[in-house]
């Protein structure tokens, strides 16, 4: 029989539950959805699963916080269920019900709705999953070749489990609050109106000029500043600033908005304008701590969500153009110490070859017999392997210039042109290369050859930050000293990329003519490190059993002997586990990437932060937005009397659903408005500094974010005005 | 004597009103056997029993009787607010029972002025934002909005408060601000239910003689529900019903107010079989 009453009321007050209803479907859905990332790893047929199960470690912490917020959400649109309904519990209790039968009522109710979102919540979750295996594809950069069902039980039992304890707070806490109420409240909960603060115009005005003083002076200071430096005094200045001018903004806007608006009789005065007006602007003082707390939100998740998906795009962006080999083999020749591989910074040619003799006698001579050259070590190694693997290979051996550090280029060049965070030591020596070897490798991938006069020099860079000093080095002609032998800039930079890494890191490279290379050979000088980059041979095989062959040809060339183990300080048994399969050496080879390797990694990388930054993204959307709901619908219940009143003084229901309309809306635009001013002022200043400083251009990753928020938004805000109406008709009716 | 148990004269002859030509002017409200059933099937209330009855232009009438008699009823229906079961109710010659809902709205705020027992006043407005809305929901121009609220709150004696949130005033004053509100849109009908229900004698004699002002020198036509005998003392014509049918009216005539108000007492009495009448005895005028 309750169990029948608590479904007649369910259905009776759908339009009631609809917020609570829709947070919690979203809720649960997103919680399925993110949970069972791991459970995507089937879809990409992942030997190197890692970065699945580590982006669903993070998933897991962040969905601890992400429940708390669910609960806290779930409570709240509740209480306003109850606050709501209050009078009706009073009618059973008239009636005779006993006290006990109406909590189970409401218990009744809460697990009807419970489990039916819960259920829904799934579904919707299920299918989300779906939905971001595809957008999981094209992070990663590949193509679902096959669609599969996925389905993680583990997700679905970690959301049932929370989503339960969640309800069961929920229980409790109807429980506690029903048995608590008195009859004579409950019944006269319709008639009791709510009092909100009215405050003096005067102090209002003036409070709201300070607001926007105090906004405008933090928005100088960031604009001044920047954003980049957070341990900045000023950038904490101008963050208090803007939380206070924000706070006092919303404490004073309506008091100021009515002072104005009453003045302008001409707009004041229409329809139900005075009524809207008064409605709002009693929410808004009532509220204006929430408004604050919604604005803030919304500038924290839109700022971090833009900058984190902009600096994203700089780390992971252009993985494709990092990556244009199959695999770059570098080899270190000498290193004097560790620092020194940063910072060549001869003065001499000859003078790493000399150090080099006296400290690795061995290795110079067989490097030099075999000419630095690396490919022909490893074909000897494993010719067949070789030779089903390789398709090509170019080898570019890097050199310094003796005194030609980037500091007198930019002494040359007149003015600050680089970046101190790109190139840390100014005085170190700039690198080159011979265009021969340049040719043979652009033209491997299939980029155009270069041809340089004998005098003639040119950069390769496609690092955005280095990108103006070498332009500047085109434009004014700059004429450098090779070895005695003068060369002049030719009139391009080269955009190519080096060897395989994550990000474009082509850095300031000379190409210069053989014969300059050939100097500074002929004055002993040996390579500081040389790349061999190779392409794979197109032999069915997959990047991964190419990448595994590149690996046991190297176990061939640079074998995992006990000694070299003991060299090296590395155990047996990371050979034996196949964790090392072969030994870094300083020449042949001392280091490979494969771009398998880094795409899958990068891959990673941004999955997870864009998985994280939508996950909390949308959960502090649908947070602040229910929030602004729950108000407005509390608010709409608050007036029931009034719209009675206005209908019986003959508004109609047509202008009283615009008024709800107006009301609904300018709350909801209150808070976001200020958040935009917020935001606007945030990400002007920020993609400037990462514009000048990475290149980086955060404004493509703010449209997602802006989509974002008017779907949620959006979404709220449609379920808030159609429950507002119908509490409103319920009102007229009665 | 006579009189007072004399049956009243009901126009009991079918009324198309617009064609009568011994009227030249339609009644301000005609009454036609209006009944009204609340209830399900199991338990019927007659609240409204086929009452009859006219209001003319520039008459304050008060309707008298003991309560659950279908005062509240009565005006409901007239306010167009709730729905007769049978009969017709004219207001300016305009059969308000064959109204669609839209239309009502509109009816109500072009042609009727409220007063209600609890002010029904908008807590979140100043006076005289409650009583403008009465003029800008019918869409009057902003610019005569304020010269018509001004006018009518000097009028009624509230322009002090017009400043003022209902919850910065006193009884009798929201009660005023609530009758400039229904006076400022010139209707054609002012209805009040119980106005004095909730002020205190004082307070209630101010707003009593002010709805008498505003029916003598304004020219409002005004019918006011009341179960107090010295309420309906102010006005012109009183109508008592019982059980949901008129059962008997008086009129004030060329008599003073006191006389009146002892006709009213003698009625009310006879109304409730010799007991105190309801809140009729509580004053002594
Ligand atoms: N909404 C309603 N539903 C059922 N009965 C009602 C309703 N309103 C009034 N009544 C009944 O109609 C009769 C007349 O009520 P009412 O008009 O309020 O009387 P009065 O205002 O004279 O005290 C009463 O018997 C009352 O119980
Ligand atoms: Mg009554």
């Amino acid at each position: 029989m309750l169990f029948k009453l608590a479904w007649r009321n369910l259905r009776r007050s759908v339009r009631d539950y609809s917020v609570y209803f829709v947070t919690l479907l979203v809720g649960v859905a997103l919680f399925y959805a993110f949970n069972s990332v791991e459970s995507q790893k089937v879809l990409f047929d992942l030997e190197h699963s890692e970065w699945f199960e580590e982006i669903q470690g993070m998933m897991n912490l962040v969905s601890g916080l992400v429940a708390c917020v669910l609960g806290f959400l779930v409570v709240y649109a509740n209480q306003f269920l109850i606050r709501r309904r209050k009078k009706e519990f009073g009618v059973y209790l008239t009636l005779g019900m006993a006290p006990g039968s109406v909590s189970r009522i409401v218990l009744y109710e809460t697990m009807l709705v419970g489990l039916v979102s819960l259920a829904g919540g799934l579904l919707l979750g299920i299918g989300l999953s779906q939905g971001l295996s595809f957008v999981s594809a094209a992070i990663m950069g590949t193509t679902l070749t096959y669609f599969r069902f996925v389905f993680s039980p583990e997700a679905l039992i970690m959301t049932v489990i929370c989503f339960a304890l969640v309800f069961l707070v929920v229980s409790v806490f109807n429980l506690v609050s029903v048995s608590r109420y008195r009859l004579v409240t409950l019944l006269n909960a319709g008639s009791q109106s709510q009092r909100s603060p009215v405050r003096n115009p005067w102090v209002c005005l003036a409070v709201f000029i300070a607001s926007l003083a105090v906004l405008a002076y933090a928005y100088q200071q960031l604009i001044e500043n920047g954003l980049l430096m957070l341990d900045d005094p000023s950038f904490a200045r101008a963050t208090v600033f803007m939380l206070l001018g924000s706070l006092m903004f919303f404490w004073s806007l309506a008091g100021f908005a009515v002072g104005v608006l009453t003045k302008a009789r001409g707009v004041y005065l229409r329809g139900l304008v005075p009524f809207t007006v008064r409605q709002i602007a009693s929410r808004v003082n009532t509220a204006f701590m929430s408004l604050w707390a919604v604005c803030v939100m919304v500038f924290f998740a839109f700022t971090i969500f833009s900058s984190g998906m902009g600096l994203l795009d700089v780390l992971v962006g252009d993985i494709f153009e990092s990556n244009p080999y199959s695999a770059t083999l570098r080899a270190d020749v000498y290193w004097e110490n560790y620092r020194d591989l940063a910072n060549p910074s001869s003065r001499t040619p000859d003078e790493r070859a000399r150090k080099m003799q006296e400290t690795d006698p061995q290795l110079y001579a067989a490097g030099m017999q075999a000419d630095w050259q690396i490919a022909p070590q490893l074909q000897q190694a494993a010719p067949e392997l070789w030779e089903q693997t390789v398709a090509d290979s170019a080898q570019l051996d890097v050199y310094e210039v003796p005194g030609l550090t980037y500091e007198s280029l930019m002494d040359a060049l007149g003015g600050e042109l680089l970046p101190m965070e790109v190139i840390s030591h100014t005085d170190t020596n700039i690198l080159a290369v011979g265009v021969t070897q340049f040719n043979r490798d652009v033209q491997m991938i299939g980029l155009p050859e270069v041809s340089l006069a004998q005098d003639e020099c040119i950069f390769a860079n496609n690092m955005a930050s280095t990108q103006a000093f070498a332009q500047a080095a085109v434009d004014q002609h700059l004429q450098i000293d090779v070895c005695g032998a003068p060369l002049r800039f030719g009139d391009q930079v080269y955009r190519m990329q080096i060897c395989d890494t994550s990000m474009p890191s082509t850095v300031l490279m000379l190409v210069v003519p053989d014969s300059a290379i050939d100097r500074l050979v002929d004055a002993g000088a040996i390579p500081n490190y040389s790349y061999l980059n190779l392409m794979y041979r197109d032999n069915g095989q997959s990047d991964v059993q190419n990448d595994e062959a590149l690996k046991q040809i190297l176990g061939k060339a640079q074998p995992p002997t006990p000694e070299a183990l003991i060299e090296h300080g590395l155990s047996i048994e990371s050979v034996e586990s196949g964790e090392v399969s072969y030994v870094m050496e300083m020449w042949p080879v001392t280091m490979v990437v494969t771009a398998h390797e880094q795409i899958t990694q990068s891959g990673g990388v941004k999955l997870m932060v864009t998985y994280l930054a939508i996950y909390m993204g949308v959960i502090l959307l649908i947070a602040t937005a229910a929030i602004l709901a729950i108000q407005s619908l509390s608010q709409t219940v608050d007036s029931e009397r009034r719209y009675r009143m206005l209908g019986r003084i003959g508004a109609d229901s047509g202008m009283l659903g615009r008024s709800l309309f107006a009301q609904t809306l300018i709350y909801f635009l209150v808070p976001l408005s200020l958040a935009a001013c917020h935001c606007a002022c945030a990400l002007g200043v920020l993609s400037h500094t990462l514009d000048t400083t990475l290149g980086v251009s955060i404004l493509g990753a703010v449209l997602p974010a802006i989509e974002l928020l008017v779907a949620i938004y959006g979404l709220y805000f449609l379920v808030t005005y159609f429950a507002n109406r119908s509490i409103m008709a319920q009102a007229l009716k009665a | 004597m006579a009189e007072v148990y004399a049956t009243p004269i009901l126009a009991e002859e079918t009324v198309t009103v617009r064609n009568d030509a011994r009227r030249p002017a339609p009644a301000a409200l005609s009454v036609r056997r209006v009944t009204k059933v609340f209830g399900s099937k199991d338990s019927l209330t007659n609240a409204l029993a086929g009452i009859s009855f006219d209001v003319a232009e520039g008459e304050f009438i008060s309707i008298m009787g003991p309560s659950g008699s279908g005062k509240t009823t009565l005006l409901n229906c007239v306010s167009t607010i709730d729905k007769v079961t049978t009969g017709q109710i004219f207001i300016s010659g305009e059969d308000i029972t064959r109204m669609r809902k839209s239309a009502l709205a509109k009816f109500r705020r072009d042609k009727l002025g409220f007063i209600f027992q609890d002010f029904n006043l908008l807590d979140t407005l100043t006076g005289y934002e409650n009583i403008a809305l009465a003029l800008t929901i019918k869409h009057v121009n902003p610019s005569s909005v304020d010269t018509r609220v001004r006018a009518v709150a000097d009028v009624l004696g509230v322009s002090p408060v017009l400043g003022k949130y209902p919850n910065q005033m006193s009884g009798g004053q929201k009660q005023r601000i609530a009758a400039a509100r229904a006076l400022v849109a010139d209707p054609q009908l002012i209805l009040a239910d119980e106005p004095t229900g909730a002020l205190d004698s004082r307070s209630a004699t101010v707003l009593l003689e002010t709805l008498e002002m505003m029916n003598r020198d304004l020219g409002a036509t005004i019918m006011m529900v009341t179960h107090d005998s010295f309420a309906a003392s102010f006005s012109s014509r009183v109508l008592f019903i019982k059980d949901g049918v008129l059962f008997n009216e008086v009129r004030r005539g060329d008599c003073t107010r006191t006389e009146f108000f002892q006709r009213i007492v003698e009625v009310v009495s006879f109304l409730s079989g010799d007991a105190v009448p309801e809140g009729g005895a509580s004053h002594v005028v």
